[in-house]
């Protein structure tokens, strides 16, 4: 029950700042320079043809008007056409989606797979040479643009070896999966490194614990206890930092899905932001805060769930 | 400082000596390097490294080395500026929002939401492309949104810290909430902060290269390592000199900072 | 608009201008020129061997920079809507693929009134559309009629010389205009004025026509999926027989260059638009060839005329003399370009082959400021688009070729809506831009260089005597059926141009298309437009 009235009350929160939102991004739109009607019909344009496509755009309208029907659009789910792709930003939306939610998904599950064993080796080991060398390779990955790591891999697993394709998201879903795979590790290793440190950390910590020193003394076999009590313990503080790197991840896309040539929702937004394409731009970023938002919500009640302990605050 | 630097880890040492490497290069160029890191030398183009041109030559007969070396101004320019502005900005509105409590905090973390809500690259993207690309203006960026993880941060201890008993005791002896926060409580709460902004950085340091990625950060002639892995991509095949080595000395550089900030945070910690 | 220069070439009237032209590009090859006259023949030839029916589909793979925004060739106006043009939908005749005559299309010939205001075409016999239905005049006239009419269009306004367009008969299409207009045919090969079926049109309505338009062109678009990747298949209903080559042609999207050119080494795709960036890195790459098409394209430093400063033709004449434009080439477009004397393009039809080379020459440009009162010098300042890093590239290198002769340039670095907007409203000095042409005529260029009302001459606010003059000769020439006077009026008009100095004309480029050396036989028409449809893939 007390999750439950918490649950709402953060739903709740969540209105007000819906609508500064929408405020800032209607309004931070206004402010890049540029008149979209010139954007789609060129430097050639009569000024006819330009007064004609303005009031189309509902342009010649005033700022205000203009952002209540962008509020009204918001509400109904329809964020208008895109200038530059000429279809409705909430069908490109729909269609593009997918490309970055694998995106996010394999991401994750690289990051979870990296961070989980070599955190485990380096915190578990007694041998100070392979904590250190975990350490010290994650410090590097973390001190790494991710872009920088994904060329590289395109190059040489890619194009010199070709394993891998280079680029691009295929037709056929095993495709897609294999155009995942280095786009996956470059966006996973960033975080993965965050992760080991955090881990190691952890089963440290656990491991000068009493509980550990006491299951031992039960005569309990080595890796039952680590097992049971290092990864159970681990797990919750490990879940709590990768859920809040989810948004981070999802937000990396955007360099990417650029460097890989995937046709997700970050290299969109960012050729909508180059193109200056107003609808796809304030669509796609009201969009990408609605989905932070609710994953942010999502970390927060899971605290309650996966320990207890936290206070609901 | 003796006192801060005793019992630190070996990787401590090695961090601060790259960076006072770094630092060298920073203020003093000329001592690592003759060569201008503008001069186009059209007869040296795509060289591999030399004795002369320890780092090759970029497409336009340029030093690789010489522009590492003056790109560690600009670069740590970047991840320094970038920084400290939100840092101070961050710690001071999480003091207040954590000292003053209710409707001062409510405020501040609903503004705090509504950024959170927008991920960091996006919102930098955005700004950048709203009013422009250039270094002045991706500093810009950076400001409006970094300072929330610091806020977060110190507001989180200062509400632990707000009961203690020396702050009530401040009170009662009449000290200005000004007083209190800054002499009393601001010393008891800033290590976590420094600490972050060690590694920030490096993370601004990132975000800088990234932006010079997506062609909105520093533009083309000036000695920026991002800007220098993007501009050698187009040779990685044949000339994979001009594009690594920047890489490299960035997260040599990177690595360096993240040793040194993990010595001081453990020496925060067993404080 | 479209492209840049370099293929020389002759055009109608045997202006041979053989010099210069390929200074920088190597091993490029010139594929247009064997290919276009004996499709039948190679399609006898070549066409049962590599294509077809045992079910190994022939299918070809491009990737660009960025996706089209609208296939209504009513509303294409950016260059990666025009190229796409000649996919699906062609007109009722089309241009060549040298871009200097005109070719018949949808309509096999045509008679032109001894007036010269009334053409009546005459469709080819059993042409289809893409959806196997037989094209009717009515198509034709609701085709023509629809861009004419359509709101908003940047089109419109240059088809408003065609004064009416009716079917008659069975097969033929009568089009007249209210007074000659020498360019007629050229319009008509334009985009604009491709050939769609009525009923399918009225039917998907104008964002259907924007996504998924039907012609009689090549190539069907089967499928878009915006931002990544539109798929062609071979038009089974094509009017020349045995073409396309090939069954599928996918055009992808792939913003980054280096990923782009990355995909193309690997073979995972065939072909690519490079980056002049690499250009030399590709042509040194076994087993890519870069081909190189000519393009209409210059790129022009504009001088506000109506500024005190720049009002003066000498000082104009001086600052060219001033400007190094091969360093500019090689600076900007590393290396790919020639220095352009005319603004209009030596592949265009028109051009003046005998127009003074302007080379640099600080001393006379240096005496021409002191005749001209400036011999202190004088501050000018350029506006460029912040972000672009060639426009400051051009400019740094401009400041530093002007200040021999006293000129201090000072660089603004602006958003680039607000700097076209600036040198629209004459409220700027110095501004680059450049141009190409839609069409295979000069009357478009003309117009927008010298009709002062039209754009202001482009922006740059040229208006006194002399463009009077040039302006009088645009006029004569746009009525004028004589193609020899037509020349002698344009010829002349480029050297009004080019003594005013209205602007600095840079250079001209060509067209790119970087491909595996499997692929043969492409073409890119100097307007742009891809002309796929005898394109071979070896296996």
């Amino acid at each position: 029950m007390k999750e439950f009235s918490y649950i709402i009350k953060r739903i709740l929160q969540m209105i007000p700042v819906l609508l500064i939102i929408t405020v800032i991004i209607f309004f931070g739109m206004r402010l890049i320079p540029g008149d979209p009607a010139v954007t789609m019909l060129g430097d050639h344009a009569t000024p006819q043809a330009l007064e004609e496509m303005r009031h189309k755009l509902g342009l010649d309208q005033s700022v205000i008007i203009q952002y209540f029907l962008f509020l009204k659009q918001v509400i109904t789910l329809d964020f208008g056409n895109s200038i530059t792709l000429n279809a409705p930003v909430w069908q490109l939306f729909t269609q593009k989606a997918a490309v970055t939610l694998t995106l996010t998904i394999v991401t994750g599950v690289f990051t979870l797979i990296i961070s989980f064993v070599f955190g485990y080796i380096g915190g578990i080991s007694k041998n100070k040479v392979v904590t250190k060398t975990v350490d010290t390779v994650a410090l590097i990955f973390i001190s790494v643009p991710e872009f920088w790591i994904g060329i590289l891999l395109m190059m040489i697993l890619g194009l010199n070896l070709g394993l891998f394709p280079v680029g691009g998201w295929g037709t056929t879903w095993p495709e897609h999966l294999r155009s995942m795979i280095l786009p996956g590790i470059s966006g996973a290793l960033g975080t993965s490194a965050l992760m080991i440190r955090n881990i190691e950390e952890e089963i440290l910590k656990i491991r000068r614990q009493d509980y550990v020193d006491f299951a031992y003394s039960k005569g309990l076999k080595k890796n039952i206890v680590r097992n049971r009590y290092i990864l159970k313990n681990v797990m919750v503080s490990t879940i709590t930092l990768f859920s809040m790197r989810i948004v981070y991840m999802f937000a990396g896309s955007v360099v990417i899905e650029t460097v890989f040539a995937l046709p997700g929702l970050g290299s969109m937004l960012m050729q909508g932001i180059l193109a200056r394409d107003y609808a796809l731009v304030q669509g796609l970023v009201y969009i990408f805060a609605v989905i932070v938002l609710v994953l942010n919500l999502l970390t927060d009640i899971s605290y309650s769930f996966i320990n207890p302990r936290i206070r609901l605050e | 400082m003796k006192k801060l630097l005793k019992g630190m880890p070996v990787s401590f040492y090695v961090g601060a000596f790259i960076l006072f490497i770094i630092l060298l290069m920073t203020f003093f160029p000329g001592l690592f390097t003759r060569q201008d890191p503008y001069y186009q030398d059209m007869n040296v183009l795509h060289q591999p490294p030399s004795a002369e041109h320890w780092f090759g030559t970029d497409d336009l007969g340029r030093d690789v080395f010489s522009r590492v070396v003056y790109g560690t101004r600009i670069d740590l320019a970047i991840g320094i500026f970038a920084m400290i502005v939100p840092a101070v900005t961050g710690t001071l509105i999480g003091l207040c929002s954590g000292y003053y409590g209710k409707k001062v905090d409510a405020v501040l973390m609903r503004i705090l939401d509504v950024i959170t809500a927008f991920p960091f690259i996006i919102l930098v993207i955005a700004i950048v492309a709203i009013i422009g690309s250039g270094i002045r203006n991706m500093f810009i960026a950076i400001w409006c949104v970094g300072w929330k993880d610091y806020a977060k941060l110190v507001r989180s201890e200062v509400l632990a810290e707000k009961n203690m008993e020396y702050v009530s005791a401040a009170k009662t002896l009449g000290f200005s909430n000004k007083r209190i926060m800054l002499r009393h409580i601001l010393p008891n709460v800033i290590d976590g902060a420094f600490v972050y902004a060690i590694s920030d950085i490096m993370m601004c340091m990132m975000v800088g290269a990234s932006l010079s990625f997506l062609g909105l950060g520093v533009s083309a002639p000036t000695p920026e390592w991002g800007a220098m892995i993007t501009g050698g991509r187009p040779f990685l095949t044949t000339a994979w000199w001009i594009s690594v080595f920047p890489g490299i000395v960035l997260a040599v550089t990177g690595v360096a900072i993240s040793f040194v900030g993990k010595g001081v945070a453990e020496k925060v910690k067993s404080k | 608009m479209l492209l840049k220069k370099r293929k020389w070439l002759t055009l109608l009237m045997a202006c041979v201008c053989g010099v210069s032209i390929l200074a920088g590009c190597g091993n490029t090859a010139q594929p247009s020129e064997s290919t276009g006259t004996n499709q039948t023949d190679a399609a006898s030839q070549e066409g049962d061997s590599t294509n077809s029916d045992n079910g190994s589909e022939i299918k070809v793979v491009m990737a660009r920079s960025i996706d089209s925004s609208t296939l209504d060739p009513a509303m294409a106006s950016k260059n990666q809507d025009i190229w796409m043009m000649n996919f699906a939908l062609e007109g009722l005749v089309r241009s060549s693929e040298d871009g200097k005559e005109i070719e018949p299309a949808v309509a096999d010939k045509w008679e032109i009134s001894d007036d010269s205001l009334t053409y009546t075409f005459h469709l080819r016999d059993g042409v289809k559309f893409s959806t196997g239905e037989e094209v009717t005049p009515e198509d034709c006239v609701y085709s023509i009629n629809r861009s004419k009419n359509m709101e908003g269009s940047p089109w419109s306004g240059m088809l408003s010389v065609i004064a009416d367009v009716k079917a008659e008969g069975e097969d033929s299409v009568v089009i007249t205009v209210s007074q000659p207009t020498p360019a007629l045919l050229s319009l008509l090969a334009m985009f604009p004025c491709s050939i769609m079926p009525q009923s399918y049109c009225e039917e998907v309505g104008d964002e259907g026509i924007a996504n998924s338009p039907v012609g009689t062109g090549p190539f069907i678009l089967e499928s878009w999926e915006k931002n990544n990747r539109m798929v062609f298949k071979k038009n089974p209903y094509y009017w020349q027989e045995g073409l396309p080559k090939i069954d599928e042609f996918d055009m992808n999207v792939v913003s980054d260059d280096n990923t782009r050119m990355m995909q193309l080494k690997s073979g995972q795709i065939d072909m690519a638009e490079p980056p002049l960036s690499q250009m030399a890195e590709l042509q040194n790459t076994s087993g890519i060839v870069v081909d190189e098409f000519a393009s209409t394209s210059v790129d022009y430093i504009i001088l506000n005329c109506q500024n005190e400063k720049l009002s003066d033709p000498r000082v104009r004449q001086a600052l060219e003399l001033a400007t190094d434009k091969e360093a500019i080439i090689k600076a900007v477009s590393f290396g790919y370009g020639t220095p352009a004397d005319s603004f209009i393009s030596p592949s265009a039809p028109h051009y003046n082959t005998n127009l003074p080379e302007v080379t640099r020459d600080v001393e006379k440009a240096k005496e021409l400021m002191k005749e001209a009162g400036y011999e202190n010098g004088m501050d000018l300042t350029v506006q460029i688009g912040s972000g672009s890093t060639s426009s400051l590239q051009e400019a740094t290198l401009l400041k530093q070729q002007w200040s021999d002769i006293g000129v201090n340039l000072n660089i603004e670095q602006i958003d680039s809506a607000t700097a076209s907007a600036n040198w629209s409203a004459l409220n700027y000095e110095v501004y680059f831009s450049y141009l190409t042409s839609d069409m295979t005529d000069t009357s478009e260029l003309a117009e927008l260089w010298c009709v002062y009302d039209s754009t202001q001459c482009w922006g740059s606010g040229w208006n006194d005597d002399r463009q009077k003059e040039a302006e009088e000769l645009v006029q004569k020439a746009a009525t004028e059926m004589d193609e020899e006077k037509r020349m002698e009026y344009y010829c002349q008009m480029q050297e009004i141009v080019a003594e005013e100095v209205p602007n600095i004309p840079l250079y001209n480029s060509s067209f790119y298309i970087a491909h595996t050396d499997k692929i043969s036989n492409l073409v890119q028409t100097p307007l742009g437009n891809y002309r796929f449809e005898t394109l071979t893939k070896a296996q």
